[in-house]
């Protein structure tokens, strides 16, 4: 009797090569109706005669939708380049930024209303899409795709009484500032006063952006603020992505 | 097949009938179906369903995440991919977008002196959201407020260029609604022609709370201006923002 039952649902397995644990209606190859215990790999893929992935240390299973064996892969998709971590439509996306901070201070005649490039901007701190060119005399930038960019600029400045030099983010496309501050100076030539320029602006992934500086007298931007105490950098600017 | 294979799956399949347990190389299952050893697995694993209906294999990209004894595994989207946009924070091991707040002006904003123990003024015009990723941030021509989503600390970043009366203090910060009290500000001296500007820069972390209303707000003993812009023959960009941030 026994061997006849069993006979009956291993028939039904074999011809139908599906087989059910505690059902008698498999939905499946393999369907059970309950727990299932896993001493050992779990191997996804192949076919009838060659062996599955087991996964590495770490993976997690994923599915491939109906009708594909799900794979191990890695949890969470890590983007491949260096920065802050923000998410866009339920994705991780690493978002371009630019910190670079001076390597010598820079000096520069009065410029009147034209706006004079930056120099010495070129110790590099981040530019994680390598979209940044600074030398002793220039500097330029391009951004990967258009959003919108918060510039930071925190620049030490010691310039003539009286004037009000302007600093900012030049586009070289249009000729044109896209965020600048423009703080009236009042101390002695030989003092510093720091300008602060912070500005959320869109920029576009097809012109070409810089940091630029302009007044009716000479200034000198610093590098490094110093003392008998030490020294340390003063000027930094950058640019970051926010959405 | 031999005579003795067949006994041997005669007596687990008999085991497996009467008890609805089946073991794969062991003669004592511990689940419904326990394999010693692999599992190798050609197409979609069904979680869920019961003894007549099918489960679920999931859409792509889903993962397996355990639900704890007794329930089934299920197929879901990636847990802690959070929805909203703005900068990834773990906060109790868990990815959170941190609440972010960004403004900027519309248009230059002016108003009057106010001395003594006055309420200082609610900043107009702060109404050009570059980022409210919680959509708590209200700002008019005349009014801003918002609130936080979690009890938390928060960078306060003001920048914000002013025309003002050479010789007076302008204080600009952020205030607490409900308390009736400043919780951030800055209150530089002001020594630039009423003509020419001076931007002050308050960049301070304090502690908000979801219960209160918080507003950004400016007090001076003479009339002042906020500037929208930074203009000149050569193009113009904005020069006042403010925002704040969640660090933890």
């Amino acid at each position: 009797m026994k061997k006849v039952i069993f006979g009956m649902l291993f028939c039904s397995s074999v011809l139908h090569a599906q087989l059910g644990v505690g059902t008698s209606t498999p939905q499946e190859t393999l369907h059970v109706n309950g727990t299932l215990q896993v001493t050992d790999g779990i191997y996804l893929g192949g076919n009838a005669s060659s062996k599955g992935s087991v996964g590495e240390w770490g993976q997690v299973l994923k599915s491939n939708g109906p009708n594909e064996a799900p794979s191990w892969s890695e949890g969470v998709e890590v983007p491949e380049a260096t920065g802050t971590l923000i998410v866009i439509d339920g994705a991780f996306v690493v978002v371009q930024e630019i910190t670079v901070q001076m390597s010598a201070d820079f000096s520069n005649g009065a410029t009147g209303g034209i706006p004079v490039v930056i120099g010495n901007l070129n110790n590099v701190i981040i530019d994680n899409y390598s979209a940044y060119t600074g030398t002793r005399i220039s500097n330029s930038f391009l951004v990967k795709s258009d959003g919108l960019y918060q510039i930071k600029m925190n620049i030490q400045i010691a310039t003539d009484r009286g004037t009000s030099p302007v600093i900012g983010v030049w586009d070289n496309t249009i000729g044109k500032w896209v965020a600048r501050v423009n703080d009236y100076f009042d101390l002695p030539w030989e003092e510093y006063h720091t300008y602060t320029l912070i500005a959320a602006v869109p920029l576009l992934a097809t012109h070409t952006y810089s940091f630029k500086a302009a007044n009716t007298s000479s200034f000198t931007i610093r590098h490094l603020s110093s003392g008998e105490t030490g020294s340390a950098p003063i000027s930094q600017v950058s640019v970051k992505r926010v959405r | 097949m031999k005579k003795i294979d067949k006994i041997i799956f005669g007596v687990l399949l008999y085991s497996s009938f009467l008890h609805a347990q089946l073991g794969i190389g062991t003669p004592t299952p511990q689940e419904t179906f326990h394999v010693n050893g692999t599992l190798q697995v050609t197409s979609g694993i069904y979680v869920g369903g019961n003894a007549n209906s099918k489960g679920s294999p999931g859409v792509a990209g889903q993962v397996l995440r355990s639900n704890g004894i007794g329930e089934a595994p299920s197929w879901q989207h990636l847990a802690g991919v959070p929805e909203s946009t703005g900068t990834v924070i773990v906060v109790d091991g868990k990815f959170v977008v941190a609440q972010e707040i960004i403004v900027q002006m519309s248009a230059d904003f002016s108003g009057p002196a106010i001395s003594g123990p006055t309420t200082p003024i609610l900043i107009g015009n702060l109404n050009n959201k570059i980022i409210d990723n919680s959509d708590t941030y209200n700002g008019n021509n005349n009014s801003n407020s918002f609130r936080v989503k979690a009890d938390g600390i928060y960078q306060i970043s003001m920048n914000l260029q002013l025309a003002t009366s050479s010789g007076t203090v302008p204080a600009i910060g952020l205030w607490d609604d409900t308390l009736r009290s400043w919780v951030a500000r800055v209150n530089d001296y002001f020594y630039a022609p009423y003509d020419k500007f001076q931007t002050e820069t308050l960049i301070a972390s304090v502690q908000l709370l979801p219960s209160h209303v918080y507003s950004f707000r400016i007090g001076n003993k003479a009339p002042f201006t906020i500037k929208y812009l930074s203009a000149g023959d050569t193009g113009t960009g904005p020069v006042t923002q403010i925002s704040v941030k969640r660090l933890r």
